[in-house]
């Protein structure tokens, strides 16, 4: 996750659109109680991480 | 049934109760009338009876069920912050879904009269899809506006980062630095995951609204008792106001007596031998 207030909140933003254009196409499948919660740790932190962007732990 | 309410209403609750109950312990309290029985209640005969009412699954919205709920963890974990934390989520979840038509038995076994000031018919009979659809063109979807609203308003301090170390670490420092050591993630990564679950609510209240617009294009009818597209209220009881007051409050007040004697026979004994977070360990830091 960026570092600067505004990248972050970027991010977020980011990562809710793509959140809610998911939950749209899939409906279920990701707006689920388990799913939900977890998504943006998923996409702003650990797939970043894996991609070998910055170490955000 | 309310649906991201219950996420936004957590926030609420932590910003007033502050280091005395885990967040944690709140979003599963807040999520456990639901957690096991939600799945089945779209492929039950009578969703609303098999959800709300007795015999169902009703007794998951009641009360008691808390109350049970909260004193097992207490006596398994000795956590105060965890039990207290239960106690209030599952409450909150309670009260939250008074206001659709099926209602809720507070009070059960005492009183099985459901309660319900019929805001927003309970649509589960129209299937996980109709059922959205439904709560987002009635006023269930304005009711989950409000709650994200006044998290915004009131409690948009719950969600930064100075929150989180000074509040919301401190009131459960076992089960953060656990999850620490389990997933190995740092200050960041469990802050978006205790951010994660406002994320979810606010992003399946834009979700399933779009959709009830544009995929299932019902017609938005925000108003009392609505949506009338609706042919079936779900409504499970007949009674008349008069009728619903007085078992209610007959309920009620056999209920207090119960929640009394359980609090003298188990509650006060677990409750002294629960723990706090100790002080050193609230100022520990993890990271």
């Amino acid at each position: 996750m960026p570092d600067s207030p505004s990248r972050e909140a970027l991010a977020w933003a980011a990562a809710f659109v793509a959140y809610v254009a998911l939950g749209y196409w899939t409906k279920g499948l990701v707006l689920n109680w388990i799913i939900g919660p977890l998504f943006p740790l998923f996409v702003l932190i650990l797939i970043p991480q894996a991609l070998g962007g910055r170490n955000s732990r | 049934m309310s649906w991201a309410a219950h996420e936004f209403e957590n926030y609420f609750i932590q910003k007033h109760a502050g280091v005395k109950i885990s967040f944690l312990g709140l979003a599963i309290g807040t999520l456990s009338p639901d957690l096991f029985t939600k799945s089945f209640v779209y492929r039950s005969d009578d969703p609303a009876m098999f959800h709300r009412g007795w015999p169902g699954v009703g007794f998951s919205h009641s009360l008691i069920f808390g109350v049970a709920f909260a004193l097992l963890v207490l006596w398994a974990t000795r956590s105060r912050s965890w039990s207290l934390g239960i106690l209030i989520g599952q409450w909150a979840h309670v009260f939250t879904d008074v206001a659709d038509t099926a209602g809720v038995m507070p009070f059960f076994p005492f009183s099985t009269e459901p309660v319900t000031i019929s805001m927003w018919r309970h649509a589960a009979s129209e299937g996980p899809y109709g059922d959205a659809a439904a709560y987002y063109s009635s006023l269930g979807g304005m009711w989950d506006l409000f709650w994200l609203v006044l998290l915004i308003l009131v409690a948009r301090r719950t969600l930064t980062a100075d929150y989180f170390r000074t509040t919301i670490l401190p009131a459960d420092p076992r089960a953060w630095a656990w999850l620490h050591r389990r997933t190995r993630l740092g200050e960041r990564g469990l802050l978006t995951l205790y951010r994660g679950l406002c994320f979810y609510g606010a992003g399946r209240m834009v979700s399933w609204f779009l959709y009830a617009r544009f995929g299932a294009r019902t017609p938005f009818q925000p108003l009392w008792n609505g949506p009338s597209y609706l042919t079936s209220y779900n409504d499970l009881s007949d009674a008349g106001a008069l009728e619903v007051v007085w078992r209610t409050t007959l309920g009620g007040i056999l209920f207090a007596g119960f929640l009394w004697m359980i609090w003298r026979l188990i509650g006060a004994r677990l409750w002294r031998r629960g723990v706090d977070p100790p002080l050193v360990e609230r100022n520990r830091t993890f990271f």
